[in-house]
């Protein structure tokens, strides 16, 4: 695995997950849920500016950058906020497991932004229900 | 609890032979890439001076949290998630006994926290190993996610 491969793979996390985020946006209402909504619209930047950064990286690297998938299958249930908020910590577990491994990817000059990005959706977990982890994204090292 | 190892050497052996097999953000999404990789795995003493540090860094942070947690009962529940992190997380990197802190117990449990979060990720980009690294960046994200709940 090299380090291109290793961000090919982390953007197409980043593809799918603005495709869900979108999706769970579309599903929650601003004035009914406005926490949740902030919560969602925050996430959706973040990710749209992880996926340009890493776009842009890939591409100074000489790469062509993975294109998005045209859909994404999306859980059914999604009629309550409940479901959405656990939809939205399923994506940010999901993407710090992603970019724990493109942590171990990286040559060391180049790993301190997966380190970053790591830190940043463990922190954004909590946003979404999620309750502090031993190893955010390393869960094979949890209760072993 | 995390198995307890029987030396730094032998965790610092386990990290490195750890696989990295994730799947990328996207959880159901069909075009779902599941990255299966084996980190590179220096020798296993490349890194054994860079865990010796961290263990320290942790083990300071960890007296700042016991010594807070002395000075009243509400503080002494509302950090006990936040020590038997930091046990957990020594458990993992080490150890045999207890580790030396090298310097008194910081009173201040968020000035100390977060210096061990800047410490375990400057760790996890130095490392030679990108297995330890990976569970040194995992460390200083749980570090980060007790920041944020702290009061």
């Amino acid at each position: 695995m090299t380090y291109a491969e290793a961000l090919q793979t982390t953007l197409a996390g980043e593809h799918a997950a603005l495709y869900v985020y979108g999706a769970l946006g579309a599903q929650t209402s601003q004035s009914g849920a406005p926490t949740l909504f902030a919560a969602l619209t925050d996430a959706y930047d973040a990710h749209r500016a992880r996926r340009d950064q890493l776009t842009a990286i890939l591409t100074d690297l000489g790469e062509q950058p993975v294109a998005a998938e045209p859909v994404y299958e999306l859980p059914r249930n999604l009629g309550s906020t409940d479901a959405v908020t656990a939809r939205a910590l399923e994506v940010e577990r999901s993407c710090a497991s992603t970019y724990a491994f493109l942590v171990a990817n990286s040559p060391s000059p180049e790993r301190r932004l997966a380190v970053n990005l790591l830190i940043q959706t463990a922190v954004r977990e909590l946003a979404f229900r999620g309750t502090p982890e031993t190893f955010p994204g390393s869960d094979e090292y949890a209760d072993r | 609890m995390p198995k307890t190892v029987t030396s730094r050497r032998t965790a610092l052996g386990g990290a490195l032979a750890g696989l990295v097999a994730v799947t990328g953000c996207d959880g159901d999404a069909n075009s779902d890439p599941t990255p299966r990789t084996e980190p590179t795995a220096p020798a296993v003493d490349a890194d054994a001076e860079l865990v010796d540090q961290v263990v320290e860094h942790i083990a300071t942070a960890s007296a700042a949290v016991a010594a807070a947690r002395k000075q009243s009962p509400q503080l002494r529940r509302s950090l006990r998630p936040l020590q038997r992190l930091h046990a957990e997380h020594l458990a993992v990197l080490e150890t045999d006994g207890e580790p030396t802190v090298s310097q008194p117990a910081a009173r201040d449990v968020r000035a100390a926290e977060t210096a061990l979060q800047r410490q375990l990720t400057d760790a996890a980009v130095r490392a030679e190993s990108g297995a330890l690294a990976k569970v040194l960046a995992s460390m200083a994200a749980a570090v980060a996610q007790q920041l944020a709940v702290l009061t």
